[in-house]
């Protein structure tokens, strides 16, 4: 049987989704606890760690074909970020790497040129795979911001780099808050009052969700409602093509249905998600799609950082 | 006439006044972006602006001298978002500005981290190039330890700090204050900096000229294998052999005349060799 990793928090949901998951299917993951790592491990030999232990465990990174991982540095999730968890995490993410260039399936590498980790770049390389992007700017500049606003009906905005923010509406053109945005660039898009949609793709294989809701975002809404939907061929064809370019296997991919076009806009893809709520609501599909991607023998196309 | 954009700030950065020499000597037509804290730019769908300049249309060359992220920061959390941002907006910048760049920035090295230097080496070794050898010490007992097998030690610390060790003798807990783990290499031997762009590259502190050669050999070779097209490559020249500490990803801020001589050199030729 192919043997798979986890690396993650049990504080994290998919993190703990994911290995319950990998046990109801019959599997023997091996667990690979952040917080043990970043507090106990001694990984000394750098680029070529053929053994991982961390403390009470040892683990001979050769048995592994896939990786699922979570590897992060939230403080949320493993505390204050000390120099030890900083260092640890670092080795972590080389050593996926190396692992990844050596043809094991990580879900997913961690590239350091991550897209999330700039929003505008990975919307520009959206559209260039023929995918509606919203009327964007990414800006310093209060006259700038306050003139994208003045030319768009209704604006929101939100973090331009893969740190989380609240996606809001703009405050009016007259507010003092836009004199801020020469500390910290920041992303404004025109607003589409449409309907929410969440495509997580696995492989060749994606998911679509609706949700109705009130709120701007609604991923800090408790009465949201969801629905499945189809997926027109021709966004998922542009989204595998995407994934496939970025040697992702793992995405959760969020979009706006515009009401008067019936487009498909697409806000954003985020390389690590929490996609567990979703899946729950899926009836498991999205988790029964990644343990069969993590346990499947099928060879991975190489990916190299530079 | 060719056109190039200099991204810089002049006040901290002699080079960007030497790059804007060296270029405007051979009739090239600069645009400089000073990038200190009354930089404002702006990115959309289509456009690209800065400083008042619509940067659409194409270069031909474009020098990042992009170092530091003008951040006016209140705390840990505020610096960590403040930087994200900046690191995202500085990405897409010159990914929209297009041209030939040196360096186009990536979220991963855009002000280096304390690991940086092992994954140019992990990515290095992959393509078969000799490479500093890498370990996390814990305590100052692997430190001694470390050491005696060693000989001497290059430990690197969150934030940047290096320290070099050469004498276990002499060692003592109260010399390295330094918080454990850190990172440490192998530093044996004499240290050999090349001095790159494009195919154009010097080396700086070298023994003999025959090793000159080969560092510059070595250091061009490993820049095209990390996708860097200008830079500081470390190497070490340890009993005739070398191999290499890192690759900086752009060129320190200097006032060497040494180092300015070859920037100007080594645009003035790109330019008349056809860049």
């Amino acid at each position: 049987m192919t043997s798979v990793l986890v690396i993650g928090s049990l504080r994290d949901g998919p993190t703990k989704h994911t290995l319950q998951k990998l046990h109801q299917l019959g599997h023997e993951p091996k667990f690979l606890d952040m917080h043990r790592v970043y507090e106990h491990a001694q990984l000394k030999e750098i680029g070529q760690s053929k053994i991982v232990q961390d403390g009470s465990v040892s683990l001979d990174v050769t048995q592994f074909s896939s990786v699922y991982q979570r590897l992060m540095l939230e403080p949320s999730l493993v505390g204050e970020s000390s120099q030890r968890s900083v260092v640890h995490f670092n080795i972590l993410r080389h050593w996926l790497l190396d692992l990844h260039n050596h043809g094991k399936r990580i879900i997913n590498p961690p590239f350091p040129d991550d897209a999330n980790s700039s929003k505008m770049r990975q919307l520009t390389e959206l559209a260039e795979f023929g995918l509606k992007i919203p009327s964007s700017i990414m800006t310093n500049d209060p006259e700038a911001a306050r003139e994208f606003c003045r030319t768009n009906k209704a604006t929101i905005y939100k973090s331009c780099s893969s740190e989380r923010s609240i996606v809001s509406l703009t405050p009016p053109i007259d507010s003092d808050r836009f004199t801020l945005l020469s500390n910290a660039p920041t992303l404004f898009q025109s607003y589409i009052d449409g309907l929410n949609i969440r495509v997580h793709c696995v492989g060749e294989i994606c998911f679509a969700e609706a949700i109705e809701t009130n709120a701007v975002d609604y991923r800090y809404s408790d009465t949201n409602t969801h629905s499945a939907i189809k997926i027109p061929l021709d966004i998922s064809k542009a989204l595998k093509r995407y994934m496939k370019k970025r040697g992702l296997h793992l995405v959760g991919a969020d979009f706006r249905l515009n009401p008067i076009t019936g487009e498909w806009i697409i806000l954003e893809v985020n390389t690590m998600p929490g996609y567990s709520g979703y899946d729950e609501r899926a009836n498991f599909a999205i988790s029964n799609a990644l343990i069969a991607l993590l346990t499947s023998q099928s060879c991975l196309a190489d990916r190299h950082f530079a | 006439m060719k056109r190039a954009l200099v991204v810089g700030c002049l006040k901290t950065d002699p080079i960007c006044k030497t790059l804007i020499n060296a270029l405007e000597l051979v009739s090239c037509k600069v645009l400089h972006i000073d990038c200190g804290s009354q930089f404002r730019f702006s990115v959309t769908n289509r456009d690209v602006f800065a400083q008042g300049h619509f940067l659409n249309s194409r270069f031909d060359l474009v020098f990042n001298r992009w170092l530091n992220f003008p951040v006016d920061v209140r705390d840990e959390g505020d610096r960590r978002f403040a930087s994200s941002q900046w690191a995202a907006a500085i990405v897409s910048f010159f990914k929209s500005i297009g041209g030939r760049q040196f360096n186009r920035p990536r979220v991963g090295n855009l002000l280096g981290s304390p690991l940086d230097g092992n994954l140019v080496r992990m990515e290095l070794s992959r393509y078969g190039l000799p490479v500093a050898q890498s370990r996390v010490i814990y305590s100052f007992d692997d430190l001694r330890d470390t050491l005696s097998r060693w000989n001497s030690i290059a430990t690197k610390h969150e934030d940047g700090r290096v320290a070099i060790y050469s004498n276990p003798e002499g060692l003592n807990s109260e010399e390295s204050p330094f918080l454990y783990p850190s990172f440490a290499c192998n530093v044996k031997g004499k240290l050999v900096s090349v001095i790159f762009m494009n195919e154009y590259a010097e080396s700086i502190e070298c023994e003999s000229p025959a090793s000159d050669e080969r560092a510059i050999r070595l250091a061009i070779k490993a820049a095209k294998s990390l996708g860097i097209r200008c830079g500081v490559a470390r190497l070490l020249l340890n009993e005739g052999e070398l191999c290499v500490l890192h690759v900086l990803p752009f060129i320190p801020a200097s006032n060497r005349p040494e180092i300015n001589a070859f920037i100007s050199e080594a645009v003035i030729e790109m330019v008349k060799g056809g860049a």
